[in-house]
């Protein structure tokens, strides 16, 4: 068995993802969302989805994971996982899936998962400073660490620092524009998307 | 035994001072087809939703309400179904058979039964066709009905509507009302519409119940509705359709009235043979000699989206003079949004030229805000702000004139609202105000009657004849209201196929058609000449 | 159209299933090369010959970052490194071809026996996607409408591009309540949900997937008892039964030959008429 596990890292890998996101699919079946708040997340993962398209003009801007993250301040760690799991499993139903489906979908869902632990129930204050700088550091470290280890994995077969650190050192550029990047969008639109969906929540009557 | 009872019904929202339903007693008998009207705030949406309970809004209700001899509350989840306004935003799934099946999913149906039910939903209203679209590939009306079939697949005894029609254009409008009428007839549905538009649906009425205020103020057949409501003197009576207005202005006795245009025709004919044929003949209003210099000349202006694609204007040949209201009318996919763009700068013709103030004294300035704006359908595509004023602080430079603007627009006491928390009308009122705030010469409207109720239609219709006369504004809009255009525009376009194909004052306008004219000029003609109104027919009857 | 679409989707989601992972977890310079082939074939049968081409030589790029990652920086040897790269081709074209065989319509379809809520969550977030893409095209045209151009500066773009998103938002969340609403008024939440799909399960399904799981079965058989085994170090050694070798390719050949097999029905036929 051990030998069976150190020599497929990436089936084991991949199964673990796999089981994870079947265990977050079935607490939220469990859980019974009622009506509006099945669609207030529908809502805000077309939201990150085709939040792209409003900045065409500057293609490196993506605000899916601002308004991810957006989602677990003002919705809860639950709310947030949700709405990243699904956020990256629809746009690549939108980009086409591929094997970094799983990956993405479970890097989105804990950078939103954290967000909520953070500021929900006004643990941390809403400053957009503070948000930017835990969305930056969430992105580059979270997300930009469970990428790129599994194109490590999906490139090697194998986990080991040797062949490990020339896929980290070439992910660093991309996660690093990936988090300045949403670390600017919650910046400036931070605090109003915040707003209009703490709005948002109180009319749709959900806690 | 009815099948519908309310007793005693009222009901006020959480923080109202008055009640929004007042003491209703209503019995409606199963397989009735009810038209609810009222003006906008008359309680008609909050009715209907107390008849469906899983759409009851929180606040206090009291009285009795049944339905087929049991309370309301307990009725199954599929015996009362409920149409939206919005045809888009009320589609949950994103496939045309997806959505037929989400109701029968929601009962619990198996896989056999739903297969039974969406075939014959999609054969009885004719979607065969696009059974295997995206529901975003549909039109408008495709997509409302398409909700019918979605909810009447679920077999409801009890249909209810709100407003169904008042995004439709008015063709798709008839359709649906069609299907709607043939689900009453051959399924025994009651059902129960609330309508602004009064023309096409009230012939289909067994009978029409009117709110005011939260009461019901006359219930009776639409051929007896008229004269209910001219006894208790409601303002609702100038909502009614030509018709029925044109028989109680001749007549006193309480007879039935006329409801369908050839119904009206027929009574003019007999009104008029009594009188041994004799026509009055209204003078058309004398002309001003030169029109002035144009404001804006559209000169042989092409357009097209794409290079492969067709031609959307052809040739158009279009002026527009100072301090006046052009109505453009046309049917759907003419390309009267597409002219407003071009005519705002947004879209480049491909050949032809739009010319600027050719004698006018003021250089528009196209595109760059200023000389020429542009009030999109929907007025909620402008609100970036939280509150209303804001929102209208933000667009504006210079605070006198945001007050004026403000003022004339009644919007004074929504400013602290959030833009997206008012009703319909009153966010048209505060688009206009952000749109008047960049000081236009030219002011262009997209369909800006859309979803107005009568009352608001005149007010509305005021304010334009305010900024021409007084600010010097010219207005050109696109719009399917034909009636809306006969009563108040200066100058009436038809647009075709990408041209112009027709033009002149109202008068000589809809006097030159026969089919796409407002409903007294159809009544009335060869029998009256040159009316185009009510007002028309009844100034010609009596000279 | 596809073969694909005369068959159930649950046989072609198990397919892929199946086919993708025998052909990274396996990995195996037999089952890799036949993979590699078999999606090769169905790729330039589905999508053409230009498309194909095109994800080839991205491929390529791709296949070589992998054969230097693992003979320069892991211990790997060049054999190594070969099979990974052709590994990684095979699924990548695997997965385009999954891609266009599985749209989201069947994806949901089948996982909504198995988590109803969320695959509605999902197939509402797929309807408004593109609503919103439009909606933020009539925005931006409505602002500029009023004036409000998009400047040339950083700074202006993004002042647009959030001025835009905020309208979205606001509107998107509004218009929101009415489809909570007229999921309630369909009576969604009242009750057990059962699940529709309009395909049926024919007798042809149950035909092919039984090839599907016999073939797969096979080969996860063959590995796990070891006779289907390779080493790269110290010593490169391979072992690839017959029987186990046949299974594969024929699990991989499967789709482009059930693609090929509709061609030639319709040409006869067409021919005929």
């Amino acid at each position: 068995m051990i030998f069976f596990l150190k020599h497929h890292y990436y089936l084991v890998s991949m199964v673990l993802a796999g089981v994870a996101l079947l265990l977050f699919a079935l607490d939220f079946e469990r859980r019974r969302p009622n009506t509006r708040e099945l669609v207030l997340i529908a809502v805000l993962v077309a939201l990150a989805v085709a939040s792209r398209a409003a900045f065409f003009m500057l293609p490196q801007v993506k605000p899916m994971m601002a308004i991810v993250i957006i989602a677990g301040v003002v919705l809860g760690a639950r709310a947030g996982l949700t709405v990243g799991a699904l956020s990256g499993l629809v746009s690549n139903f939108i980009f086409g899936q591929g094997p970094w489906t799983p990956w993405q979908m479970l890097g989105f869902a804990l950078v939103g998962c954290l967000a909520g632990l953070l500021f929900a129930a006004h643990r941390l204050p809403r400053n957009r400073w503070l948000m930017a700088l835990v969305g930056a550091v969430a992105t580059f470290v979270i997300y930009g660490l469970i990428v790129d280890t599994s194109s490590v994995l999906l490139f090697t077969q194998d986990l080991s620092w040797r062949s490990a650190w020339p896929v980290y050192v070439a992910g660093v550029p991309f996660n690093a524009i990936h988090a300045a990047t949403t670390a600017l969008f919650l910046a400036l639109f931070g605090p109003m998307l915040a707003s209009a969906l703490t709005r948002v929540k109180k009319k749709y009557g959900l806690r | 035994m009815a099948y519908l009872e309310l007793a005693d019904l009222s009901f006020s929202y959480p923080d109202a001072r008055a009640p929004a339903l007042a003491g209703l007693d209503l019995r409606i008998d199963a397989g009735e087809f009810i038209v609810l009207c009222g003006a906008s705030g008359s309680g008609k949406t909050t009715l209907l939703r107390q008849l469906k309970p899983a759409l009851a809004p929180a606040g206090k209700r009291s009285g009795q309400l049944s339905l087929g001899g049991r309370p309301l509350d307990e009725s199954p989840a599929d015996e009362v179904g409920f149409i939206l306004q919005d045809p888009e935003s009320q589609i949950v799934t994103d496939q045309v058979w997806r959505e037929l099946a989400f109701g029968l999913e929601n009962l619990g149906l198996p896989t056999r039964e739903i297969r039974l039910r969406t075939s014959e939903m999609a054969s009885f209203f004719g979607i065969g066709e696009w059974f295997e679209r995206p529901v975003d590939a549909l039109s408008g009306g495709q997509k409302q009905l398409l909700n019918l079939a979605a909810i009447m697949a679920m077999r409801p005894a009890l249909l209810l509507a709100d407003e169904p029609t008042s995004q439709l254009d008015p063709i798709a409008a008839a359709d649906f009302l069609g299907a709607l009428r043939r689900t009453c007839d051959e399924t025994g549905t009651t059902i129960i519409i609330s309508e602004q538009r009064l023309e096409e649906v009230l012939p289909l009425a067994s009978r029409v119940l009117v709110l005011e205020g939260g009461r019901l103020i006359a219930d009776a057949p639409p051929a007896h509705i008229g004269a209910e409501l001219l006894r208790t003197g409601s303002p609702l009576f100038a909502a009614l359709p030509a018709p029925i207005r044109l028989f109680h202005a001749l007549e006193k006795e309480t007879a039935s009235a006329p409801i369908t245009v050839r119904e009206g025709r027929g009574y003019l004919q007999k009104k008029l043979a009594a009188r041994s044929g004799v026509l009055g003949v209204s003078a058309p209003a004398a002309e001003a000699d030169t029109p002035p210099a144009p404001l804006l000349t559209l000169h042989e202006v092409y357009f097209r989206y794409e290079r492969s694609a067709l031609d959307v204007l052809r040739g158009m040949d279009l002026e527009v003079r100072p301090n006046e209201l052009c109505a453009i009318m046309g049917g759907n996919a003419a390309g009267k949004t597409t002219l407003l763009g071009v005519v705002a700068g947004l879209l480049k013709p491909w050949r032809g030229r739009v010319r600027q103030g050719a004698g006018g004294a003021v250089a528009l300035r196209q595109g760059a805000g200023g000389a020429v704006a542009l009030l999109p359908q929907d007025p909620r595509l402008l609100f970036t702000r939280s509150t209303v004023r804001e929102e209208l602080e933000a667009n504006s430079r210079d605070a006198q004139q945001l007050e004026d603007v403000i003022a004339q627009c009644e919007i004074t006491e929504l400013l602290d609202r959030h833009p997206f928390d008012v009703s319909g009308g009153e966010a048209q009122r505060i688009a206009l105000a952000d749109v008047l705030l960049t000081r236009p010469r030219l002011l262009l409207l997209d369909e800006p009657t859309k979803g107005m109720d009568a009352a608001f239609k005149q007010r509305f219709a005021a304010l334009l004849r305010e900024l021409i006369d007084q600010q010097g504004l010219s207005v050109l809009m696109v719009s399917h209201d034909i009636e809306f255009c006969a009563r108040h525009a200066d100058r009436c376009c038809l647009l075709f196929e990408g041209q112009i194909t027709a033009e002149g004052t109202p008068r000589e306008f809809f006097t030159n058609l026969d089919y796409y004219t407002t409903a007294a000029r159809r009544i009335s003609r060869g029998l009256v000449p040159d009316a185009i109104t009510v007002d028309d027919i009844l100034a010609g009857v009596s000279a | 159209m596809s073969a694909a679409e005369d068959l159930h989707p649950a046989t072609v989601l198990v397919f892929f299933a199946l086919v993708i992972s025998l052909t990274v977890f396996i990995l195996h310079p037999v089952v890799v090369s036949c993979s590699f082939v078999g999606a090769l074939l169905f790729s330039a049968l589905l999508r053409g010959l230009r498309a194909t081409g095109k994800l080839l030589a991205g491929l390529l790029v791709l296949a070589a970052f992998a054969v230097a990652l693992n003979v320069l920086f892991a211990a790997g040897t060049l054999r190594y490194g070969l099979v990974l790269a052709v590994m990684l081709a095979a699924a990548l074209l695997w997965f385009s071809c999954y891609n266009v065989v599985v749209t989201p319509d069947t994806f949901l379809a089948t996982v909504g026996r198995i988590v109803p809520s969320l695959a509605l969550t999902i197939s509402l977030a797929l309807r408004f996607v593109p609503r919103y893409l439009r909606q933020l095209k009539r925005i931006a045209a409505a602002q500029r409408g009023l004036g409000k151009e998009a400047g040339r500066g950083l700074r202006a773009r993004l002042e647009q591009g959030f001025a835009t998103l905020a309208i979205l938002t606001n509107w998107a969340f509004e218009s929101a309540l009415d489809t909570a609403d007229s999921m309630r008024a369909r009576g969604y939440g009242t009750g057990g949900r059962s699940a529709y799909a309009p395909w049926r399960f024919t007798r042809r399904d149950g035909l092919v997937l039984a090839i599907i799981l016999a073939c797969a079965a096979l080969v996860v058989l063959s590995s796990a008892t070891g006779a289907l085994s390779v080493r790269f170090l110290p010593s490169f050694q391979m072992s690839a039964p017959i029987a186990a070798t046949v299974a594969f390719a024929l699990l991989c050949l499967l789709p482009a030959l059930l693609e090929l097999r509709k061609e030639l029905v319709w040409r006869t036929l067409s021919s005929r008429i």
